[in-house]
C-alpha cells in the first residue's frame, strides 16, 4: 500500500495544487525523477515538461515550465513559473505563442534573452505535447 | 464682495476637476480590485518561496556558496519600487523618503529604480541609478521581474555588490501599508535559524539536504528564480498599495471638491441676489424719481 505525502504546487499567479498524493514524477535537468513517501530531503531544478501526479490511485498530468522542487520531511513543494491542466490548454494560443517566441529567439540581443525565449519555447512545447496526447 | 463672473469661473473649474477625480476614483476601484486579487493569488507563492529558501538555508551546511556567506564589507544594491504615476496621496513620498534614508546610510550604494516617479526622484537628488525600469510598476509582469533578478544576480556573482536589498511598500493586514526593506542576498543563516526557533546542530544532524545534480548547479539556477519570485511579489504588493492609495486620495479629493462647490454656490447665489437687489433698488429709485417728476 502506497503512503500519502503532502504536495504543494505554486505558481506566481495561483496555488495550482495542494493535497495528499501517492507519487509524483517530474522532469529534472538530469532526467525524470519519481518521488514517493519519505523520499530523502532534496532540492533539484525542474525542467519544462509534463509532470505526473498520482492521487487516490489515479494518474493526473500537468504541463509545467521551469522552476524548482524541494522535498522536505513535512512535504514536497514545487515552485514553477506556470503550470496547467490539460483542459486549460488552448492549442491555438500556443501556436501563436510559439511563433512569437521563435521570432524572439531569432532576434535575441543577449544570451539572457535567448535563454528565456528558449525556456519558454520548451514550456509551450510541453503543453502542446500534453494537449495532443489528451485529445 | 466677489464678482459674479469670477465665482462662476471658479465653479466651472472646480466642477471640471471634480469630474476628473471622480473618474479616476472609479477607475482606481477597478484597478485596485484587480491588483488585490493578483496579490491574493501571489501571496502563496511569495510566502512559499521565502519559506523554501529558508528551509534550504537551514538544512544546508556543507555547501559553500557565495549566497550563504556572511555580509562582507561590500557595496550594497537597492531595488526601490515606487509608482509610475503621481496623484496617489502619500504613496510615493513615503516609500521614496524611506529609501533615501536607507541609501544615504549605505556606503557606495547601487540603485535599481523601478517606476517613473522613483527614477525622477533620484535623478533630482543626483543619485545615479544602475538600471531604471520606468514603466514596470503599473501592470507588473514576471518578465520584468526576471530581467531585474538577472541583472542583480550577475552583479552579485561577479562581486560588484556584496549584498542586495529590496525596498517596497508592503501590503499588510486590513489594507495597512508601510515601506519595507527586505534583504534578498546573501541569505542570513543566523536570522533564518532564529526565525525557525531550532537549535542549529540538531537540525543539521536530522536532515542534510541532497542536491541533484550538484549543489552549485542547483543553487545557480535556483537563486535567480528565487529573486524573480521575490521581486515579482514585491512589485505586485506595491501595485496593490498604489491603487488603493490612489483610490483613497481621489475619493477624498472628490469629497473636498464637492464641499468647495457647495460653499461657492452659496456665495454665488448671495452675490447674484445682492446684485438683483441692487438693480431693483436702482429701478425703484429711478421710478420714484420719475413719479416725483410726473406729479409736478
Amino acid at each position: 500500500m502506497e503512503k500519502n505525502f503532502k504536495l504543494n504546487i505554486v505558481t506566481p499567479d495561483r496555488e495550482f495544487f495542494s493535497g495528499e498524493v501517492q507519487s509524483l514524477i517530474i522532469n529534472t535537468v538530469s532526467g525524470e525523477m519519481g518521488i514517493l513517501y519519505q523520499t530523502l530531503p532534496l532540492v533539484t531544478v525542474l525542467q519544462a515538461g509534463v509532470m505526473k501526479i498520482k492521487r487516490n490511485g489515479r494518474w493526473m498530468e500537468a504541463a509545467n515550465s521551469d522552476g524548482f522542487i524541494s522535498v522536505f520531511k513535512d512535504g514536497v513543494t514545487v515552485l514553477t513559473q506556470s503550470c496547467e491542466w490539460p483542459h486549460e490548454i488552448d492549442a491555438d494560443a500556443i501556436g501563436r505563442e510559439i511563433l512569437q517566441l521563435h521570432e524572439r529567439e531569432r532576434k535575441a540581443k543577449s544570451i539572457y534573452e535567448y535563454k528565456t525565449a528558449k525556456a519558454r519555447l520548451a514550456a509551450q512545447f510541453a503543453k502542446l505535447k500534453l494537449k495532443n496526447r489528451n485529445d | 464682495m466677489k464678482n459674479i463672473s469670477d465665482i462662476k469661473r471658479r465653479i466651472k473649474s472646480i466642477s471640471d476637476t471634480r469630474k476628473i477625480t471622480n473618474a479616476m476614483e472609479t477607475i482606481s476601484v477597478v484597478k485596485m480590485q484587480n491588483a488585490l486579487s493578483r496579490y491574493e493569488s501571489n501571496k502563496a507563492y511569495f510566502e512559499t518561496v521565502r519559506k523554501t529558501i529558508s528551509n534550504i538555508v537551514l538544512f544546508t551546511k556543507s555547501v559553500e556558496h557565495k549566497a550563504f556567506s556572511h555580509v562582507k564589507e561590500g557595496k550594497e544594491a537597492f531595488i526601490v519600487i515606487a509608482s509610475d504615476k503621481g496623484l496617489a496621496g502619500g504613496f510615493n513620498h513615503a516609500v521614496l523618503e524611506f529609501a533615501l534614508t536607507e541609501i544615504r546610510n549605505a556606503k557606495e550604494p547601487h540603485l535599481f529604480a523601478v517606476g517613473q516617479m522613483c527614477c525622477e526622484f533620484f535623478a533630482m537628488r543626483k543619485l545615479s541609478a544602475d538600471a531604471t525600469f520606468a514603466d514596470a510598476t503599473y501592470d507588473p509582469s514576471v518578465d520584468e521581474a526576471a530581467e531585474m533578478s538577472e541583472k542583480l544576480y550577475k552583479m552579485f556573482s561577479d562581486g560588484t555588490i556584496g549584498s542586495a536589498y529590496i525596498i517596497f511598500t508592503e501590503y499588510g493586514e486590513h489594507g495597512a501599508m508601510s515601506p519595507q526593506k527586505i534583504r534578498l542576498l546573501p541569505f542570513e543563516r543566523t536570522n533564518v535559524v532564529h526565525e525557525n526557533e531550532v537549535s542549529v546542530g540538531e537540525e543539521f544532524a536530522l536532515h542534510e539536504l541532497e542536491y541533484e545534480p550538484s549543489a552549485e548547479e542547483v543553487l545557480s539556477m535556483l537563486i535567480p528564480q528565487y529573486l524573480t519570485g521575490m521581486i515579482y511579489g514585491a512589485l505586485i504588493q506595491s501595485a496593490a498599495c498604489e491603487h488603493s492609495c490612489r483610490h483613497s486620495a481621489m475619493s477624498s479629493a472628490t469629497r473636498n471638491a464637492t464641499k468647495l462647490l457647495d460653499s461657492l454656490k452659496l456665495e454665488y447665489n448671495r452675490a447674484r441676489q445682492e446684485s438683483i437687489t441692487g438693480e431693483l433698488s436702482e429701478i425703484i429709485t429711478a421710478q420714484m424719481g420719475g413719479y416725483g417728476n410726473n406729479r409736478e
